[in-house]
């Protein structure tokens, strides 16, 4: 692990000890903990085949007048992904046979789908820095909005495990020996890939206790997407294509002051 | 009238106790001050509790400080009086191992205003505490979840669940065998394999339990895992008891969660009924002397439906014999043949139905207010659990389970010693019965079957012996059985330790001790030097139905045959079987079950095999002040693994702890602590019995010879006479074939922790901790030189040594955030979350630093293509991120008490073991590859980006369960409760494995030929699904199930 990630993992730890001092001193800057958990939409949620996010993070607070303030916060946040098997349901399919058998030409080969499979999960897990500005509402006692930016520092892990066996269509191709030639592909690996993604977020906090709020967000994010093409569909290289995914997390959270 | 303990101040000082791990009592310390924190001098702080033989009362020192230790576990009052003050009183509790800590202060007489109680209702952070643990109440556990080692560990962060250990916890990244369980501070982890009781106690035995994640404190030792404790009641001045009823049944059992495959197919669960499970506990305790002893017994009955499956040891797997005569045996009137068979075996499930038992018997005397003494005593029978394994009736009929006892008891004594110290001393026995090491298979069923043809009438083809093979009257179980009564283990263990106070810059809280613990396993505790090794008697209960002939009406006398053995001389079976198996030694092969064996063991009559570790420590818990406190301690193991002839393995081994506390605000609600600690790993004690050269380990076998090729009933009498035994098979002879490198060590785990942990005013807690752990020493066998093989005509033996090595990592890091909030004053929400990464790159068991299990690679050792070395990545081993948590509703009303909780837990990025693999069963390179045969494969390395190993995670599992509860007072002390459970309400638990979307369960490529099916694949890759066994996380079920309890409290 590298020091900074380190830093920034341990720095969880250390952060709420360096606070409270600061926080007894009665000066204006306070500081809360929270505990998230919510729903993903878009194309999050359709690459992690999973709805889910969860998260800690601990924010601080700077007043801005009677009822507004600045807002910093970091957290972890972690979007599980479920497996799924991608696998197309029929067409041609490009299968390299074996050497030193040699081919005529593109022969059309089909995937046997009892044997074949296409076996994928993404997961994303990091640290995000919300930084916002919040301000009361007058509509209830206790109730105030918030909205800001956000930078979000994912690292996807993403699972390809797969094979691919092909049944040919005759003529079959033949080993120098006479024995068939039954092409497969398969693999199995992981894929990494951070990205820093910029996003949004909006929503209501509710101070149910002189210390706790339960908060109402909707966060625009984006996290790092991996995407295996294998030969068997194209017929040319296989192929890791790495983008980024954004969706809307729609998330409740449990804010009590430390 | 109440006794009085009037300790001096100074005495209070000296009874301050850094807790023990295996400490079944609490502490309560504190200050008297007034209301702006000035200390008051000579305050009185008296406390009772029911729990509370007798009253206490101590006096404040200068500094107004109090201590009152040896108390134990309960609710307390307490009433604090000084001259020239308001008098305060309060309550709070004591939970075992724990410091209690209040501040009572306290306004001037002459200062009239409202007197606020203080009270202390959520243990704060003691900076003597010298621990970082999780400690529940009895009370607190029975509102969450059914009080029992499974649920409670959801309430504790940093653990997970063994798979392989008996159901041991692991505990930071921990085994679960070097996980340690107390029973009223004795050890209740059997050594031998790491076994525990299910269950210590009852659950309305229960004072409370805990978890010491990081035992610090040199007096824990013998773990790196951590220590789970379990205290129990020891009875009051006050009679006491509850009748309980459970009951439990899971309404149905689900496969995995329905997917839709890639055609949109859903492929949705099978409702299943499962049988409903019942358990009836008693407690009841009270005093036997008022104010001087007290008892407790608790006792359970759980009636025990046990379908026994038996090992297929036999022929199920096995292709069937390609010699059309196959296995046939002859008329004994006639020698003529009578049958054929396949002799395919069969699992021949039969219900039997027993009663397991646990009985707990705990005394305890205070001597005098300064002494105290405890005794007790816990008898586990489960009936059914080892079943056939231990019997030694061959002619018991089918039911007769017999128990399998587990034994533990433990004398404990604590007192305070002159002004200055604490002593504390202890000495516990755990027993169990043990199937013998040298009764391998347990109990064969061997039953013939016929050609799958029925006659018209409906009876079977007339080459069969028997008719059927289901379980009806045409069927027949027979049993085999070692004549062995089998062996038993047992763990000792003792400890001792004073305490000191000295004052010096501070105060010193300095322990010294010694701990002892023995793992000794008895073998031929009958003495019996011969043990003979039977395929299946026939059935004494066949009727004449039963047995048919070429002749169908010819009906053969079934006396003629039961009571007598099939058996096949050792000879006839090597000619007769599978080609594959011919001229090859059947060594270990499913077909050596057919022929008898009979078994000497040499060396010393004795027969016992031990492993010790005696420890000795000393530990300076030093309070500089309000704010820090420094603790260092040493502590030094020395090990020994031995038996009656020689000395495995020996060493000693040191290890340091140290650990700083910073109390910012010195009134203990903001702790911050960094510790550094070395523990040493124990090992299970089966590690070294294949080395042990007594008794145990030295077998002389001979294999029966008698007979023709065919094989033949014979009596048991013939069976048991050495003379006609001839055959003796290369017997491996104890350390020759295993031994230990004469440096090997166990493993050290190194951990560096550093956490915070914060009280809110509101009430709560909350706490942060990092942990970063790492182990050396780990070890495997490695091929070693070759011997000549002392048996005459035996194979040269390949020697596997057990060694350490550098080869191996193991790391463990993890950051641990746990919680307890009350929302509002009826809901609290409390809970954790572990984020860790324990990875290894060992081969063997998944869960250990490393284990002997290892040692059928070593065969392969130079293999390429096995994994290790480069081809041997880190793995994850633990699920990356588990939520544990919490939702407890209060619906007290009156004097009805009742709540409602919600807890689940929901764990992601659990480890997988899926591999592409090759032929012959090995996992390849990740990468890609095209080809058909092994000879044609060209794997090609991966030129993909961003490549970090083959490992996968599997789905995640998360579930809820509700639990409510009820008390309603009937009349006077009697209440009556009731418990509801609903497990799984969801269905949202995976059962083990997992299957690709649109696959069959457990079969996504057919089976290769390794398998053992018939080679229907034509290709040479497979995959396999998970790792076959998705941990049950916190041990429950999978599918949904309701339970529920109730009884009577009085």
């Amino acid at each position: 692990m590298s020091f900074r990630n380190k830093l920034l993992r341990y720095g969880l730890v250390v952060v709420p000890v360096l606070m409270l001092p600061l926080a007894a001193q009665d000066k204006p800057l306070s500081f809360e903990m929270k505990m998230r958990a919510g729903l993903t939409t878009g194309a999050l949620q359709k690459d992690h085949f999973d709805n889910k996010a969860m998260g800690f993070g601990v924010a601080a607070s700077y007043p801005m007048g009677k009822t507004a303030a600045v807002t910093a916060e970091l957290s972890f946040d972690l979007l599980p992904g479920r497996h799924r098997d991608v696998m197309p349901a029929g067409g041609t399919v490009w299968v390299n046979p074996a050497n030193p058998v040699t081919t005529t030409g593109s022969t059309p080969y089909t995937l046997n789908p009892t044997y074949s499979y296409d076996d994928r999960k993404e997961s994303s897990q990091g640290f995000s820095l919300r930084l916002g500005y919040t301000d009361s509402f007058p509509v209830l006692e206790g109730l105030s909005w918030q909205a800001g930016i956000s930078l979000d520092r994912y690292a996807a892990k993403s699972e390809f495990k797969y094979t691919f066996i092909a049944v040919p269509t005759p003529p079959a191709v033949t080993q120098p020996d006479g024995t068939a030639v039954v092409p497969y592909e398969g693999g199995t690996f992981v894929a990494g890939g951070t990205k820093i993604v910029p996003g949004l977020f909006v929503g209501v906090k509710y101070a149910f206790a002189k210390d706790k709020g339960l908060e109402f967000n909707i966060r625009n994010i984006g996290a790092a997407h991996n995407h295996f093409i294998p030969f068997t569909y194209t017929g040319q290289a296989a192929r890791l294509e790495s983008s980024t995914s954004r969706g809307f997390v729609f998330e409740f959270a449990l804010s009590v002051k430390i | 009238m109440t006794k009085r303990s009037m300790l001096t101040p100074f005495a209070l000082l000296i009874a301050a106790s850094a807790m023990m791990a295996q400490d079944t009592s609490g502490t309560l310390s504190g200050k008297a001050t007034t209301r702006d924190g000035k200390a008051i001098a000579g305050a009185v702080i008296r406390i009772a509790s029911p729990k509370l033989l007798g009253e206490r009362t101590t006096v404040s020192d200068s500094q107004g400080q109090f201590r009152i230790p040896l108390l134990p576990t309960g609710d307390y009052t307490f009433v604090v009086t000084a001259n020239g003050f308001l008098g305060k009183k309060g309550n709070f509790q004591i939970l075992a191992g724990q410091t209690m800590g209040i501040v009572a202060a306290m306004t001037p007489v002459n200062q009239v205003e409202a007197v606020v109680v203080v009270t202390a209702t959520v243990a704060q952070a003691d900076k003597t505490d010298t621990v970082t643990q999780t400690n529940f109440s009895a009370e607190t556990l029975n509102q969450i979840v059914t009080p029992d080692l499974a649920n409670f560990s959801i309430l504790v962060p940093g653990i997970n669940k063994s798979l392989t250990d008996q159901g041991n916890l692991n505990i930071r990244g921990g085994t679960g065998h070097s996980t340690k369980t107390l029973l009223n501070g004795a050890t209740v982890t059997e050594e031998g394999g790491g076994y525990v009781l299910e269950m210590p106690t009852l659950t309305d035995m229960i004072e409370s339990m805990s978890v010491i994640q990081s035992p610090m404190n040199a007096r824990y030792g013998n773990t790196d895992g951590g220590i789970v404790s379990v205290v129990t009641t020891r009875g009051s001045n006050t009679f006491a008891g509850t009748i309980r009823a459970s009951f439990s049944r899971p309404f149905w059992t689900t496969t995995n969660p329905s997917y839709a495959d890639r055609n949109g197919v859903s492929n949705l669960p099978s409702p299943k009924a499962d049988d409903a499970t019942k358990r009836y506990d008693i407690t009841i305790k009270g005093p036997l002397w008022k104010d001087h002893i007290t008892f407790a017994y608790g006792g359970k009955l759980t009636p025990t439906s046990t379908w026994v499956q038996q090992n297929q040891r036999l022929q199920s797997d096995i292709p069937q014999p390609t010699d059309p005569n196959g296995i046939f045996f002859r008329d004994p009137a006639n020698g003529n043949v009578i049958r054929k068979t396949n002799l395919w075996g069969q699992n021949a499930d039969f219900k039997g139905e027993e009663y397991s038992q646990f009985n707990q018997f705990i005394v305890f005397a205070q001597i005098t207010p300064n002494h105290q003494l405890e005794w007790n005593y816990t008898q586990s029978l489960d009936a059914g659990r080892y079943g056939d394994d231990y019997h030694e009736n061959l002619d018991a009929p089918p039911g007769n389970l017999e128990t399998y006892p587990v034994q533990v008891w433990n004398l404990a004594y604590k007192g305070i010693i002159g002004n200055r110290g604490v002593l504390e001393a202890r000495f516990g026995r755990t027993h169990r019965a043990w199937e013998h090491p040298f009764s391998g298979t347990p109990a064969i069923h061997l039953q013939t079957y016929s050609t799958y043809t029925p006659n018209p009438d409906g009876s079977y083809a007339s080459d069969s012996l028997l008719s059927g093979f289901d379980n009806g009257a045409a069927s027949f179980n027979t049993y085999g059985y070692p004549f062995d009564k089998g062996d038993s283990v047992h763990n000792i263990s003792s400890a001792i330790n004073y305490q000191h106070v000295l004052e010096l810059k501070g105060t010193h809280l300095i322990d010294v001790g010694y701990q002892g613990e023995n793992f000794q396993w008895n073998t031929q505790s009958n003495g019996n030097p011969l043990q003979f090794w039977i395929p299946g008697m026939i059935a004494s209960d066949l009727t004449a139905g039963d047995i048919y002939n070429a002749d169908p009406s010819a009906i053969r006398n079934p006396g003629a045959y039961a009571g007598r053995y099939i058996v096949f001389n050792y000879a006839a079976l090597l000619s007769n079987l599978d080609p594959t198996f011919g001229n090859a030694p059947i060594l270990d092969s499913p077909y050596e079950g057919l022929t008898p064996r009979m078994q000497q063991l040499s060396g010393n009559a004795a027969g016992y095999y031990n492993t010790d570790t005696k420890s000795i420590y000393v530990n300076d818990l030093w309070s500089i002040n309000q704010h820090h406190s420094v603790m260092g301690g040493l502590r030094v193991d020395f090990f020994k693994a031995y038996d009656t002839v020689k000395t495995m393995v020996k060493y000693n081994l040191p290890t340091l702890r140290f650990e700083y506390k910073w109390d910012i605000k010195g009134d203990q609600s903001q702790v911050v602590n960094f510790s550094y600690g070395q523990f040493h790993t124990r090992e299970p004690g089966s590690l070294f019995y294949a080395m042990a050269q007594g008794r145990l380990g030295n077998v002389d076998v001979k294999y029966w010879n008698q007979g023709s090729a065919s094989p033949y009933l014979v009596t048991r009498e013939e069976i048991l006479n050495p003379a006609n035994y001839g055959y003796q098979k290369s017997q491996v002879i104890a350390a020759a074939g295993q031994v230990a490198d004469p440096s090997w060590k166990a493993p050290v785990s190194t951990e560096i922790n550093l956490g915070f942990r914060r009280n809110l005013e509101s009430g709560g807690y909350w706490r942060l901790t990092a942990i970063s752990k790492t182990w050396k020493n780990l070890f495997d066998f490695y091929p070693g030189p070759v011997t000549d093989n002392p048996n005459p005509g035996g194979a040269p033996i390949l020697q596997r040594v057990l060694r350490n090595s550098d080869e191996f990592t193991r790391t463990y890091k993890s950051v641990e955030f746990e919680w307890m909030l009350p929302l509002t004053k009826a809901l609290t929400f409390g809970g954790n979350y572990t984020f860790n990464r324990l990875m290894y790159n060992g081969r063997g068991s998944v869960d250990s630093p490393s284990r002997g299990l290892s040692s059928m690679w070593w065969g392969s050792f130079y293999d390429t293509f096995q994994s290790r070395g480069q081809y041997m990545p880190s793995r994850l081993l633990n699920p990356e991120h588990y939520f544990k948590w919490y939702l407890n509703y209060d619906l007290t009303k009156g004097r009805v008490r009742s709540n409602l909780s919600l807890h689940g837990t929901y764990t992601t990025g659990m480890p997988t073991m899926d591999t592409m693999t090759s032929y012959i069963g090995r996992p390849t390179v990740a990468g890609y590859y095209n080809g058909t045969t092994l000879n044609n494969r060209t794997g090609l390395p991966t030129t993909l980006a961003n490549y970090v190993n083959t490992q996968g995670t599997g789905q995640d599992i998360w579930d809820v369960a509700m639990r409510y509860n009820l008390e309603v007072p009937v009349i006077r002390t009697l209440v009556w409760f009731v418990n509801m459970n609903v497990v799984n309400p969801f269905n949202t638990r995976s059962l083990a494995g997992w299957s690709v979307a649109g696959m069959p369960s457990a079969q996504i490529i057919p089976a290769n030929n390794t398998e053992g099916r018939p080679a229907s694949n034509p290709y040479p890759y497979g995959w396999r699904s998970g790792t076959g066994s998705m941990p049950t996380y916190n041990g429950r079920q999978p599918g949904r199930s309701i339970s529920f309890e109730t009884g009577i409290r009085f």
